[in-house]
């Protein structure tokens, strides 16, 4: 009974130490983050690498159309070419809020360079011989709006041993913005962005 | 006379009080920086082209050191409501000692008249 006791007593024993040196998960305060850098990219850098571009894009008057219409931006390809997994959205979605709210530009989803973002303004045009469905309901032909640009990118990774042993990590995102009808890229932005740590940290 | 005075007075107080509008103005909120940073100038112009209000902003570094400073901007429309904005996340500036630099920023939209801009370490 005095050895069931003992073990009781160490058990909890044991438990209140590792509660007591566990920490604490803390929220990210996303709008005053004084937390360390890493060497992987984080959100800030994407905050970074968006805000930049987006300045950049307004500033250039690219997105200027003549009578005050908006331009039909197409989500082109923009390649993850760094040794992380990263969704390039993180980056672009970023960028079409800022410029939808512009209202400078509108974002197709029914074109992209994967197929369309979303498919259902595709897959609802296949009710058009449908009895099932009210055809006055179901869209017409030649309603959808083809895109006047094209936005495509790369993130881009370059990792440089330093003679001390330690590691710069080199970030590049590199954006062009194409007009579809000429194929001309009429802005073009690039936000490098590099972090210097121990040989010993994994970036990706 | 003087009463009525007094009321046309009070009655314009009480509207510019309530008015939605709300003043621009760039300041430096850190109190270490007060001293070492001089806002110089402010500019602003609407773009023709685009509609969008540009902003720059000059200031000095008064110190010997090289140091890097951040900033934010909100945006508020004529009626004085806020608009949410990218802008409005810290963004770094480098600034070298004894030397001018510049904040340059574009509004977000056309309905972004006025700002408020923050300078911290």
């Amino acid at each position: 009974m005095k050895n069931m006791t003992k073990i009781t007593l160490s058990a909890l024993l044991a438990a209140g130490l590792m509660t007591g040196c566990a920490d604490k998960t803390e929220r990210i305060d996303m709008h005053n983050d004084k937390g360390d850098q890493v060497m992987g990219l984080d959100y800030r850098d994407f905050d970074q690498a968006a805000s930049e571009a987006i300045q950049s894009m307004l500033k250039s008057g690219t997105l200027d159309k003549k009578n005050g219409d908006r331009y039909i931006l197409a989500i082109s390809r923009v390649t993850n070419d760094t040794m992380q997994h990263i969704d390039t959205d993180q980056l672009i979605k970023k960028i079409r809020i800022e410029l939808l709210k512009s209202g400078k530009v509108v974002v197709t989803t029914a074109v992209g360079a994967n197929g369309p973002e979303d498919k259902m303004s595709e897959d609802v045009r296949k009710l058009r011989e449908n009895d099932e469905f009210n055809q006055n309901t179901v869209q017409k032909k030649g309603t959808l709006v083809a895109p006047d640009m094209s936005l495509s990118g790369k993130i881009l990774q370059r990792n440089v041993a330093m003679d001390d042993g330690k590691q710069q990590v080199e970030y590049y995102f590199m954006l062009s913005l194409t007009e579809i009808k000429t194929g001309l890229a009429w802005w073009e932005g690039e936000t490098v962005i590099g972090k210097r740590g121990s040989g010993k940290s994994v970036s990706w | 006379m003087i009463k009525k005075l007094l009321l046309i007075v009070g009655i314009v107080l009480l509207f510019t009080g309530c008015a939605a509008n709300k003043p621009s103005y760039a300041k430096v909120v850190d109190n270490s920086l007060k001293s070492d940073i001089t806002i110089t100038d402010i500019k602003e112009r609407v773009n023709s082209d685009s509609g969008l209000k540009q902003l720059q902003i000059m200031g000095e570094n008064d110190t010997d050191e090289y140091m890097k400073i951040r900033y934010r901007v909100e945006w508020y429309d004529k009626d004085g409501f806020k608009i949410d904005a990218i802008g409005e996340k810290w963004s770094e500036l480098p600034v070298y000692q004894n030397a001018n630099f510049t904040i340059s920023i574009i509004a977000p939209n056309k309905s972004a008249t006025e700002y408020h801009l923050f300078i911290n370490k």
